[in-house]
């Protein structure tokens, strides 16, 4: 609009060749567009909301405010502007709807008249008072909730910030919104907030609740079984129950700090094609959420950020080709008992020559795994049955004595660590293959490596047949592949996405010469190795019952015995090793 | 293409048949009374109850060309008198004496047109011609066909001039009796024409902002206050308030007539047409508007916007929510709701949009009758709209796909 009535004013000044009027001249000098607008939302600068009001263009102030940061309560400077102009009527709706997390006990008291005045249930005012982490406003926040919206399955928004405070006051309340759940909309949060107040004798307030409303036919069954079983739950055992609900406060706490550095994801993930920059905008935001998470020291929030730090190592190492400027991350990753962090950060230390820092690594993980009481367990439990355990454990010890000695592994496998192994190929794979675009249909995901959410759809889980291996040979074998795999850096990781590449070389030295430059002692070579003598021994189509196939389909190739057959004999017999079938 | 020249040559030849119009002084008409009898067509015996009409039709006098017609005069759909009466027990019926002035024209040749029907009977026109004696024929096909005869009967050739006839106030009787067989017809007798479609009786309700002049966006309920009278003539009215939805309508305006169906709905009774109406409007956002006494033309009603602050639109609310209790106070309380259930609609809507403390004190609870009558008449739209579920199809389940089996089965050993 102004920039509209400023080109007028030029072009009516070209027209009638006329001077412009002090006030003209004003307002062009002073006009804003609402990308600079957001320039100056972005960069908090108050003085630049000063010269917006003044304007008196509200689409300006929304520009600014979308463009704030969110990650910090609001400036002073720009809250004292709110509520200089709190009821203004052109510019006050969109300078009340900035005040995202706001400070002062002054302009809560606006939003409170604002809010008491209040006669529509969808009026802003309800959404905007609560955002504030201010203390003291309980008492008043409680009074103005009758007036507060409701929803069937969200509750009412002011006994939820007070539930959320563990406001003794709400406590009455909200059981009674208890009798609300179960009647055509689900049901709301009060149950969770109660229990969340870590109180047993809050427990047995609602316990006594409850069996009134339910008593009085105010309460539905079915909501008063599940309010019976919980609050039982928490009153049988209340230490757990606490704990337990800390946990959940930590991980909430998390979730609210990764809302706060949304920004700085955002400005990471559109660097993703950018391997150098991303690495550096997503390591800023990590070390944001890290530095919150290390005061929480819970390691279950650790852990939710070492899985993140895992993401950005292996995109360092894999996509950026940058295996050095992955080991900050790796090194994060494997602190926090991130167990692909953890082998990822021990591999690349081999890699990189640093002997003593991959033992150290090795020797760390090898604890995790043989600790059957750890907190996490990280590589699973050391007991029968346990067969990634059982690999892990063999791995890591054959490889600490590799880094130790310099010999290559020879020796016994056993039947769980061989299942072991290929247990964890087979659910680590399609994760990897996210940090490798040119290898992977799957698009990329800033998610975390979920191993359980694919498995349903992992396609080795599915029985193939030899045409299907034969077509995923073909593809493999083809020079573009070769190519690509080419590029990745030494490493145990390149291996998990390039081992039906390599199966597929034509040359049985090459598959070895590959193998080998990955997998320095030798030990998954051994397995993969072993597991097509096995098939090629006992019968090949076993390998398509176990899915072998479908990761190494150099099985597939032509020939009798074919490249990958020589190569696993040729490997068999220069390590002295040989198959034991079991009866 | 006509010229300017024609256009104007036109327009003198029509002035001048209006001018010889306009020059001829009213003549006296009139007739003594018409009497006749009603007799079934096949037995012969009198039918009792039988309205019937008679019409002495105007023919204009017109010089010039006019509607394709070269000087004399053309028949009209005017009547110099139209009058009714009703068969007693023998047949017989009376049609009043008469007296007119009128200028412009003749009474039609062979008049009066008798036009006769009772229900089950096919609906008789015939003129003087043909003498007094009315043969009604009992009807013997289906109800869709019955109600397409009666529609000729209203508005072909030789009938009532339905949708013509500026003196459509002079046949009450038959205007119920037609009215009355619609009803009865239910969905077969949609073909009867209404008689909001006789001139100067549509009910048409023009609502318009105050200020703008323009009609309000906003959703709306008009309040219509009915005397009703017995169906079987008994004496004795009552008063019954409808309500019906502006925004259900797609004409652009709401038809507020006693013909309109369905009616309101209160056993034993029916509208008295004879009895105006008090209309009212209610639209979101608006004061409500004053009472109007309704008449069969239809009319405007203007509404004022609320200035949107608190005390106003609470105002607003409390003096509706006092209206619907006084309604729900009255008489039988389901039958109310029922009558009520578009106000009760629009009113819950707009208590929705409160903040809960003000819905406590104001709005109906959620487990009140009232509340109930809504959501169930919310609901059961839905339900009569849904369209029916296509038949289920088979289909073949896709084979499940063989899994595959851990590695398991060997060891690997130092060879010696």
């Amino acid at each position: 609009m102004r920039a509209a009535l400023a080109t007028v004013l030029v072009l009516a000044s070209l027209v009638t060749d006329a001077a412009l009027t002090d006030a003209e001249k004003k307002l062009l000098n002073s006009s804003v567009s609402v990308d600079r607008a957001a320039e100056m939302g972005k960069a908090s600068d108050a003085a630049g909301l000063a010269q917006i009001i003044a304007l008196g263009d509200p689409n300006l102030v929304s520009s600014f405010s979308r463009a704030m940061p969110r990650s910090e309560p609001l400036p002073p400077a720009i809250e004292s502007q709110v509520l200089a102009h709190f009821d203004d009527p052109v510019v006050g709706p969109a300078l009340r709807a900035m005040a995202i997390r706001y400070q002062t006990r002054a302009l809560f008291d606006r939003f409170y008249a604002a809010a008491d005045k209040a006669y529509q249930d969808g009026d802003p005012v309800f959404e905007y008072i609560l955002r504030t982490d201010q203390p003291g406003i309980e008492e008043a926040v409680l009074k103005l909730a009758p007036k507060f919206p409701t929803k069937p399955g969200w509750g009412n928004a002011a006994l939820n910030f007070l539930g959320a405070r563990k406001y003794p006051g709400a406590v009455d309340p909200l059981i009674k919104e208890l009798s609300e759940d179960d009647r055509g909309g689900g049901y709301g949060p009060a149950l969770y907030l109660l229990l969340h107040y870590d109180s047993p004798e809050v427990w047995r307030k609602a316990s006594d609740g409850i069996e009134r409303m339910h008593g009085d036919g105010r309460m539905t069954d079915a909501a008063y079984k599940r309010a019976r079983t919980d609050l039982d739950t928490a009153l049988r055992d209340p230490q757990a129950a606490i704990a337990s609900s800390h946990k959940e406060e930590h991980m909430k706490a998390l979730n609210a700090r990764r809302s706060q550095l949304y920004q700085l994801m955002q400005d990471a993930a559109r660097l993703r094609s950018e391997p150098a920059r991303y690495v550096e905008a997503q390591g800023k935001y990590l070390a944001g959420l890290d530095e919150f998470a290390s005061g929480l020291n819970d390691p279950a929030v650790t852990w939710e950020v070492a899985r993140e730090y895992t993401n950005l190592g292996l995109y360092a190492l894999l996509t950026a080709n940058d295996p050095k400027g992955a080991l900050p991350f790796l090194e994060k990753a494997a602190k926090g008992r991130d167990d692909f962090g953890t082998i990822a950060f021990a591999d690349t230390l081999e890699h990189l020559g640093d002997k003593a820092g991959a033992i150290a690594a090795y020797e760390a993980a090898l604890a995790a795994a043989n600790d059957a009481h750890a907190p996490r367990q990280t590589f699973g439990t050391p007991v029968p049955g346990d067969n990634m355990n059982e690999f892990w454990r063999s791995w890591f010890a054959a490889e600490i004595e590799h880094l130790r000695t310099g010999s290559m592994f020879r020796g016994r496998v056993s039947e769980g660590a061989i299942s072991g192994f290929w247990q964890f190929v087979i659910l680590s794979r399609s994760n990897v293959t996210t940090y490798f675009q040119a290898l992977s249909s799957a698009r990329v995901v800033t998610g975390s490596p979920a191993y359980a959410s694919h498995g349903l759809t992992n396609p080795v889980y599915i029985r193939g047949d030899w045409p299907e291996i034969a077509e995923l040979y073909s593809r493999a074998s083809s020079p573009e592949r070769l190519q690509a795999i080419a590029q990745l850096p030494a490493s145990r990781i390149s291996l998990l996405l390039t081992m039906a590449e390599v199966s597929a070389r034509t040359d049985p030295a090459a598959i070895l010469s590959d193998f080998a430059r990955d997998d320095p002692s030798g030990y998954w070579t051994t397995i993969v190795m072993g597991t097509v003598a096995h098939h090629q021994a006992a019968g090949r189509d076993g390998a398509l019952d176990d899915g072998v196939a479908k990761l190494v389909p150099g099985m597939a190739a032509p020939g009798q015995p074919n490249p990958l057959e020589t190569a696993a004999r040729r490997f068999m017999q220069s390590r002295g090793l040989r198959v034991a079938e079991k009866r | 293409m006509r010229t300017l020249a024609g256009n104007f040559i036109a327009l003198i030849v029509v002035a001048h048949a209006v001018l010889v119009q306009a020059q001829t002084p009213p003549k006296p008409y009139g007739a003594g009374e018409t009497r006749g009898q009603v007799v079934d067509a096949d037995s012969g015996a009198p039918v009792e109850g039988a309205i019937v009409v008679a019409r002495w039709e105007w023919r204009e006098h017109r010089y010039g060309i006019v509607l394709g017609h070269m000087g004399g005069g053309v028949r009209s759909t005017q009547t110099v008198h139209t009058g009714e009466a009703v068969s007693n027990a023998q047949g017989h019926f009376t049609v009043a004496q008469w007296t007119a002035m009128k200028a412009g024209g003749d009474v039609e040749e062979d008049m009066p047109r008798l036009l006769a029907f009772k229900s089950g009977y096919e609906p008789l026109s015939q003129t003087a011609k043909s003498g007094n004696t009315l043969r009604l024929k009992k009807f013997a096909g289906e109800p869709k066909a019955y109600a397409q005869l009666i529609e000729q009967f209203q508005d072909g050739r030789g009938g009532l001039e339905w949708s013509f006839d500026q003196d459509s106030f002079a046949i009450p009787k038959m205007v119920t009796a037609l009215h009355r067989e619609r009803i009865r017809l239910g969905a077969d007798g949609t073909a009867i024409a209404s008689p909001e479609k006789m001139p100067n009786r549509s009910g048409a309700l023009h609502l318009v902002d105050a200020a703008t002049k323009m009609e309000p966006n906003e959703h709306g309920v008009i309040w219509i206050e009915w005397t009703m009278r017995r169906i079987d003539g008994a004496p004795g009215t009552r008063r019954v308030v409808q309500t019906l939805p502006t925004s259900s309508l797609l004409e652009r305006y709401i038809p507020v007539s006693p013909w309109r169906l369905p009616g309101p709905q209160v056993a034993g009774w029916e509208i008295d047409p004879a009895l105006k109406p008090l209309v009212r409007v209610y639209v979101t956002g608006y004061q409500r508007s004053a009472d109007v006494r309704w008449e069969e033309k239809g009319g405007t009603i203007a509404v004022t916007r609320l200035d949107g602050s608190r005390e106003s639109v609470l105002a607003e609310l409390r003096a509706r929510r006092k209206d619907i209790d006084a309604q729900l106070a009255q008489g039988d309380r389901a039958e109310a709701l029922a009558l009520q259930e578009p106000m009760l609609a629009n009113f819950q809507f707009q208590c929705a949009r409160l903040t809960p403390d003000l819905r406590a004190e104001l709005c109906f609870a959620v487990d009140s009758d009232v509340a109930r009558a809504v959501y169930a008449a919310n609901h059961r739209d839905v339900v009569e709209r849904r369209p029916t579920a296509p038949a289920q199809q088979a289909m073949p389940m896709p084979a499940r796909l063989p899994s595959t089996i851990p590695v398991k089965g060997f060891t690997i050993e130092l060879a010696q």
